[in-house]
């Protein structure tokens, strides 16, 4: 018997020792830990390289990178759910009225889709659907490292137990070794914009951004970024950030550094009265485009070429629509959900008319 | 064929009962982080559902100990829902959530407290007793009915993720600042979200859930009775402090002239005394938040005491000691002034 465990332990030793040798880029997770990091919730997710996952948790005012482990190259299939939220729902024991589903990140390398979902009670979790089944990643015994989101304004102490400051977090991504993060806090309407770079150190820029809001005729420091991402223009890195009310907007990324202030490039408006909600750069035959949900309108599609030719600055007051030209894709309305699920297609949650949640994929 | 030997243990009443040819000796539960059985069941062969969704199986951790099975859901199970254990794919026990018998939700505060605001008002904060339920959808419970008009309105702006603190019990809410703000499309579209001159009432629906899934005790209102743009910063020129006398704990009261933000103003002042050494004690709002009361932990000594007073305290239009909040912040402009705090002072003889 003695032998047997021993035989097994000596195994155990030797997978684990393997493991590790198999692990070519372990210096993106040389200084996470082990254990439960303590979510309180989780209001946005993003994947980095290697399966790292990043969740942006608003009541904690933190950053988590999460080494889901979930590594295995897989080459996405077609995704198809009706009833996405009721079954999400059902195999947590509740109904679809009792969680919210609040992100959605495809895992580039194993085309997992994951899920982040605040229940009622307040239970943070992240989920992921594998074969059509839903499984639940559990934090309690995690890979992991994090960074607080420090303010700006340095927080009162806390010795009268009467901080209500919260960040709510809108987006965050990871790109080229950087994680950025937009928000919003409680107390100031103000916009706020962080960038760190991956693995977390203890540098944090905050710069603060300022755009001429095309609907509101003026230029605002305050708006709130909605959804964000970064592209490439001239082998120049850009963020492409849109607001409500919809402006598109271009910031040099190699400005955004310290606690600098940043003037943007309004290059589109797509309306008032109107919410952006995600964003993603896609291709398709070669060509590079921008999709980005709404919600009032329907998903819109920007070619990628005129945000990166477009000379447009709008700097008067704009009724309606203006700047780059974009496409309304009829079929995407009510969309809530969006993220590239391999170099073509697109994985997304719309709203039916009966107000259910369906999971599809397509091409565009 | 697999009789089954159930018994569910929890708490401690016990009762046995019957169903279909599965016997169950079970413990009345109403415990919504777990469940344990006693069972020769294999694990493989069990699964919890909710009724209605028999072939989705709730995730969660299963353990065995002895011949006691314990299964923790991911999600703790849901008032008012109804369970079944399955065994094989058969139901061998069904059992429901019922609501705690606890204390119902109530919500103690509205601020601003006052029913005479400014028709540019900036935010309004709800304080519940306990922590609310996190689906993102609270404007759903709140209504505004312009009495003056005889029509409900949209007053508040709607977020993606909302501003509740991180104890889940205090809602902030923004009357739409692009509405608020003059000159904003919103604001020549849709004008300012509450007019001077009329008069409406906010009903907080009863059917809004806490976190356990309960509803709130009672709906509430509150009025409004919208006066004049507040269009000034506040100026502590106009402050008015009553100084405590020597050797007592009496309060140390600054009367504003005019209400504030309840949250920023409970945070923004520190009493120092003239070692600039910080004063420990308790702060309120009273009168309205018209007036800020400091009762000191140690008695007053004589001496010259220092209010700090940070910039950011907002009067309920948000204008702050810095600038007001309808300020265009153009590029290269600077007529934004930004000084972290203000100091005034006091005496004790």
């Amino acid at each position: 018997m003695k032998k047997i465990v021993f035989s097994i332990i000596g195994v155990g030793l030797a997978v684990t020792l393997l493991s590790y040798m198999n692990k070519p880029n372990s210096t993106l997770t040389s200084n996470f830990v082990t254990g439960n990091p303590e979510v309180a919730s989780i209001n946005a997710i993003s994947f980095g390289p290697e399966g790292i996952l990043f969740l942006g948790d608003s009541k904690n005012a933190t950053i988590y990178a999460l080494d889901t482990k979930d590594t295995k190259t897989k080459n996405a299939s077609e995704v198809s759910m009706a009833n996405f939220d009721t079954n999400l729902a059902a195999s947590l024991g509740t109904t679809a009225e009792n969680i919210k589903i609040t992100d959605m990140a495809v895992n580039p390398i194993s085309k997992a889709i994951y899920f982040s979902v605040n229940s009622a009670d307040g239970t943070p979790l992240l989920m992921t659907l594998k074969d059509g089944k839903f499984e639940n990643v559990s934090l309690k015994n995690a890979s992991y490292s994090k960074i607080e989101l420090v303010d700006v304004v340095e927080d009162k102490k806390d010795d009268r137990g009467r901080d209500q400051r919260v960040w709510a977090i809108a987006d965050l991504k990871y790109h080229n070794g950087r994680v950025m993060v937009a928000g919003l806090s409680n107390k100031e309407f103000s916009s706020t914009f962080r960038s760190m770079p991956f693995p977390f150190t203890n540098n944090q820029d905050y710069a603060s951004l300022e755009m001429y809001h095309a609907a509101h005729g003026r230029y605002e420091t305050y708006s709130p970024i909605k959804t964000f991402d970064v592209v490439n223009i001239d082998k120049k890195e850009y963020l492409l950030a849109s607001y409500t009310c919809t402006p598109l907007v271009l910031f040099p990324m190699d400005e955004l550094k310290g606690t600098n202030h940043v003037k943007g490039r309004t290059i589109a408006e797509i309306g008032a009265g109107n919410t952006p909600l995600d964003m993603i750069a896609m291709e398709k035959d070669g060509k590079s485009y921008v999709l980005m949900a709404n919600t009032r309108h329907s998903t819109v599609k920007f070619d990628f070429e005129s945000i990166a030719s477009t000379k447009a600055s709008l700097t008067t007051k704009v009724e309606g629509t203006d700047g780059i030209a974009f496409e309304a894709l009829a079929d995407m309305k009510d969309v809530v959900q969006l993220d590239n699920l391999d170099a073509e297609n697109i994985a997304y949650l719309q709203k039916t008319a009966d107000g259910s949640l369906t999971l599809k994929s397509s091409s565009i | 064929m697999y009789l089954v030997f159930f018994c569910v243990l929890l708490f401690f009443n016990c009762k046995k009962t019957k169903e279909g040819n599965t016997a169950l000796v079970l413990i009345e539960t109403n415990n919504r982080e777990y469940i344990s059985f006693e069972s020769t069941s294999a694990l493989e062969d069990l699964s919890i559902v909710l009724e209605n969704q028999p072939d989705i199986p709730i995730l969660g951790d299963w353990s065995i100990e002895g011949d006691t099975i314990t299964f923790i859901p991911i999600l703790p199970f849901t008032v008012g829902q109804t369970y079944s254990i399955k065994n094989r794919g058969e139901a061998v026990y069904v059992f429901k959530i019922e609501p705690e018998d606890i204390h119902t939700t109530e919500l103690i505060a509205m601020y601003p407290t006052t029913d005479s605001v400014p028709e540019n008002l900036l935010k309004m904060y709800l304080v519940f007793s306990k922590p609310m339920q996190e689906l993102g959808n609270s404007l759903d419970y709140i209504t505004i009915y312009d009495n003056t008009s005889n029509k409900e309105v949209t007053v508040f702006l709607e977020l993606q993720s909302e501003l509740w603190n991180k104890d889940h019990n205090t809602l902030t809410l923004w009357l739409d600042p692009g509405r608020v703000k003059t000159d904003l499309i919103p604001n020549k579209e849709l004008g300012l979200p509450i007019q001077k001159g009329h008069n409406y009432t906010i009903t907080i629906n009863s059917n809004w859930k806490d976190a356990r899934g309960q509803p709130i005790d009672s709906a509430y209102t509150k009025t409004l009775s919208v006066g004049s743009r507040d269009n000034e910063k506040p100026n502590t020129a106009n402050w008015l402090i009553k100084s405590p006398k020597k050797d007592t704990k009496e309060l140390l009261n600054i009367d504003f002239n005019e209400a504030m933000d309840y949250f920023v103003a409970m945070e923004g002042f520190t009493i120092l005394d003239s070692d600039k050494n910080n004063i420990v004690g308790t702060f309120s709002l009273a009168n309205k938040e018209h007036e800020l009361h400091f009762y000191p932990n140690q008695t007053w000594k004589s001496g010259t005491y220092t209010i700090s007073v940070e910039n950011r305290l907002e009067d309920l239009a948000g204008n702050n000691l810095n600038h007001l909040f309808d300020t265009d912040l153009k590029a290269n402009d600077s007529i934004v002034q930004n000084i972290n705090n203000t100091y005034m002072s006091f005496i004790i003889q």
